[in-house]
């Protein structure tokens, strides 16, 4: 039995990963490389959505981006709204896959819903809005979601068009729970970009989360509105406005020719008093869901189908709000945005070694930072930054690089901080050039070569790789024909560099 | 609550009973099929304990009947039966799991928690309690087993004997290399229960942990690995839990071994030029602190001393679009403490450089 194996005295080596850890490992593979990302599907204030191919089984997911550095939200707070997903499993909701992180995003991956969301049908539907019997269908569906989601006494908080998903088929799942729901219901930004029209007036009034799961009962009744007429009630008004006079107000009213039904059903949601508001399994009763004639069209096959047509011909496409490429922690550029001096203090005094006397170094005190940052991936290289060539500027700020060269990577073994944390203790100091070539760095491969290499990946067009291309050529040629070419070459440009950084430095204080 | 049983409970106690009874089939359930059987009755046992636990049954169970049930789960060593067998249980009837023992561990009796009382005099099952997510590792569906086990966890912190229990265990120190290495789940989850272990019951962790040089310096190099490691949420979260511990006051010990190693503020510094905005602020606010130490040591004079200019020049353009006053108050304290430092003046400088570049 298990136990008997784990109640052993715990106070042995602890091995931080045991063979067991490697499911793990091999799940924490970068979601890049697990997922293809293809368009985006939608966006929301917090992060856009993709439709994304799992590269393995093939299986279409949906792939909600999360930046975390432009949410202030505490990461908790966000990593609560995953464990509620990941506590629900029904046929009425979209289901819950993983999490993963890359760069400074969360990745969230869920079952994927082909046919948009009802908002997204009510925008490109010619009529702009649903019949009758074609919202029953969508809310006898929702109400399942919300009658599993209640029982499991968790709250929704955000029901409206845009969050009821269609699949392919034309079936309906509720979805987008939690994660943007809750920032929105919170209220606490200043970049208020959700809309309050589907609001209970109780989640309004008593900000201190003093309701409960019949708040999304009228969020329900406000979008059975919005489905017929294609809009929330008062959608013309400011929402701030609007957000003010929900609790203030006599609840809104449906407009126009509807059957007696929809409004009762309607009337029914919107009670203003939680307690006598009527729950999902009274509702899912109501005769508006359950006229015989209804029964049995459901779906919204015909919908999902003409909306792809229409998408089609209008060459519809939606721009996401961050781009996935944009990372924070681009490759080639450096992680960090400023390097320090953590050379020991001894060495201030030593001026002996080799490189500098030859040289005569200005600013020894300087060095062990430069020589981190040998590696010549500077973050304003002219191909990446070819418009703001500004040489003089930037390098004030810009540390330019880091060690990540593998080539000096061996060099700092003795402590347990990566290279490229930027953490070179003082044996940075001890990187004399003399040293380095006696560990057999050649310039030309590890530096130059190297170098060029870097260019070529980050080049844009096929015409800077080209260039790019032929310029190491004649710089293998050079060096070829005269050994010790690229050696110069590289100790000149770092004094070169060294002497702009200190005249920066010095003047700009 | 609809709901069969194939024997019905007469009594109370029956619950545990036949809740205990299936619970032990799992070691010789061997086929699919019997596995699944014990599975199915598992669960509705499970479920059908949660609602009388609760109350959730016709009619409502008497004070007498519940405490009945609670003596025959202590009796039965459920709890233990429970976080062994968690990993065989189907997803509905792990969540069970987890209320039943929130439940359990709530449960008062003459102002005295009774399930917290039991559970101190069986360690044992406290220990199964801190190793039941490691195990959840090495299972299908490992992240939400994870959860599930550090849920329970989660609660049982929340009792003081429990957290000093759980604080001499040295398995609490596997939860550093899971925040790291996990799935997004795991990591976050070990944070929680890494920061709820160390802020709740603050006594505890002052007096019996802290106060041991070798719990602090563990602890110093497991966090530093994790801040110097970690993903981009790792990093984050654990700039955070540090932030927060050195804050406490009490945990002047802690406070004190960090500031004073040159190692530490190496790291500090290094996290404080980071290119994301958050990491930035997160280590500020830790790198405050060594500035702002009356008695710096030799070392970290000199590591301030040598970047005075650079961190001068930094902290120039550093986060200046902030409106909070109170970090701005502290930023312009920082500045205030670096610019005193001694200027390094560089024997050889070269005046015809300025005119240079």
């Amino acid at each position: 039995m298990i136990a008997s194996t784990t109640l052993l005295p715990a106070d042995t080596s602890i091995e931080p990963y045991g063979s067991h850890m490697n499911k793990e490992d091999a799940r924490s593979e970068t979601p890049s490389q697990l997922y293809d990302i293809k368009e985006c599907v939608g966006k929301g204030s917090f992060g856009d959505v993709y439709r994304a191919v799992d590269k393995q089984s093939g299986n279409v997911v949906a792939i909600k981006i999360i930046n975390l550095e432009e949410t202030q939200d505490d990461i908790d707070i966000l990593a609560q709204e995953i464990y509620f997903l990941s506590e629900l499993k029904a046929p009425f909701i979209t289901n819950y896959i993983q999490t993963f992180v890359e760069d400074v995003s969360m990745w969230i991956v869920m079952e994927f819903c082909g046919g948009g969301s009802c908002a997204d049908l009510l925008k490109h539907l010619p009529e702009h809005k649903f019949p009758e019997h074609k919202v029953a269908y969508i809310i006898r569906e929702v109400l399942c979601g919300l009658e599993y989601l209640h029982s499991q006494k968790k709250i929704h908080r955000d029901i409206k068009a845009a969050n009821i998903l269609v699949t392919n088929d034309g079936e309906v799942k509720l979805g987008d729970f939690g994660v943007s729901g809750q920032i929105m219901a919170t209220l606490k930004r200043t970049t208020f970009v959700g809309t309050p029209y589907w609001m209970a007036p109780e989640i309004i009034a008593r900000r201190d989360n003093g309701y409960d799961e019949k708040a999304d009962i009228w969020s329900l009744g406000i979008t059975v509105i919005e489905l017929l007429t294609g809009q929330p009630p008062y959608a013309k008004h400011d929402p701030m406005k609007v957000l003010l006079n929900i609790p203030l107000r006599k609840p809104p009213k449906l407009q126009g020719r509807f059957t007696s039904p929809a409004r009762d059903f309607i009337a029914l949601c919107l009670t203003k008093d939680p307690q006598s508001r009527p729950d999902a399994a009274e509702l899912l009763s109501h005769k508006f869901l359950n006229r015989p004639t209804w029964r049995g069209i459901g779906t919204l096959k015909r919908e999902v189908d003409l909306v792809k047509i229409l998408k089609i011909r209008t060459n519809y496409i939606k721009q996401p709000r961050f781009l996935v490429s944009d990372k924070v922690y681009a490759t080639g550029a450096s992680s960090h945005l400023q390097s320090w001096n953590f050379e020991k203090t001894q060495r201030l005094d030593v001026k002996k070694h080799k490189y500098q006397s030859r040289q005569q170094m200005k600013h020894p005190e300087i060095k062990s930072a430069a020589l981190e940052q040998m590696s010549p991936k500077t973050e304003k290289s002219p191909i990446s930054a070819m418009q703001s060539a500004d040489i003089n500027t930037p390098m004030a700020i810009t540390p330019m690089t880091n060690a990540t060269s593998p080539s000096l990577r061996h060099y700092n073994q003795e402590k347990d901080f990566d290279v490229s944390m930027g953490l070179h203790e003082g044996k940075v100091a001890k990187k004399h050039t003399q040293q380095i070539a006696d560990k057999g760095l050649n310039y030309y491969r590890h530096i130059i070569l190297y170098s060029f290499e870097r260019i070529f990946e980050r080049a844009r067009s096929e015409d800077t790789k080209l260039v790019v291309n032929r310029l190491r050529h004649l710089f293998e040629e050079a060096e070829k024909s005269q050994p010790g070419l690229s050696e110069a070459f590289v100790e000149e440009v770092y004094i070169r560099m060294e002497e702009i950084k200190n005249y920066i430095v010095e003047t700009s204080i | 609550m609809a709901f069969w049983w194939k024997k019905t409970p007469k009594t109370a106690s029956d619950y545990a009973k036949l809740l205990s009874e299936q619970l032990n089939k799992f070691e010789n359930a061997t086929t699919i099929d019997s596995r699944r059987k014990v599975q199915d009755d598992c669960s509705k046992y499970l479920t059908g304990t949660k609602h009388f636990l609760l109350g959730e049954v016709e009619p409502e169970p008497t004070p007498e009947a519940v405490d009945e049930l609670y003596g025959a789960i202590y009796q039965l060593d459920i709890l233990r039966d429970l976080l062994v067998n968690l990993p065989e249980l189907e997803f509905e009837a792990r969540k069970d799991v987890a209320l039943i023992f929130a439940t359990c561990l709530r449960h008062s009796r003459d102002n005295k928690f009774v399930t917290v009382d039991y559970l101190v005099t069986r360690p044992n099952v406290v220990a199964l309690m801190l190793r039941t997510p490691e195990l959840a590792l090495s299972k299908p569906n490992s992240s939400d087993l994870f959860l599930k086990a550090g849920f329970i966890i989660l609660e049982a912190l929340k009792y003081e004997q429990l957290c000093r229990i759980m604080l001499r265990d040295p398995q609490i120190w596997l939860f550093f290399d899971f925040a790291k290495g996990g799935s997004f789940e795991v990591s976050t989850e070990s944070f929680q229960i890494l920061t709820n272990l160390f802020t709740i019951h603050q006594k505890p962790v002052a007096t019996e942990f802290f106060s041991q040089p070798i719990n602090l310096q563990k602890f110093i190099d497991k966090i530093n690995k994790l801040m110097a490691h970690g993903n981009y949420v790792t990093k984050r979260q654990s700039v955070k839990l540090l932030h927060s511990l050195i804050m406490i006051r009490s945990y002047n010990h802690l406070l004190t071994a960090y500031i004073n190693s040159p190692d530490n503020l190496k790291l500090i510094m290094i996290l404080l030029s980071d290119r994301s905005k958050n990491l930035q602020l997160g280590s500020f606010n830790i790198f405050k602190v060594f500035v702002a130490n009356p008695r710096k040591s030799k070392p970290i004079l000199d590591i301030m001393v040598k970047n005075r200019d650079k961190l001068l020049h930094y902290l120039m353009s550093f986060n200046t679009d902030s409106k909070d006053a109170t970090f701005l108050d502290e930023k312009e304290y920082v500045v205030q403490e670096i610019e005193s430092l001694p200027r390094l003046v560089s024997p050889n400088s070269d005046p015809s450089l300025g005119t240079s570049p």
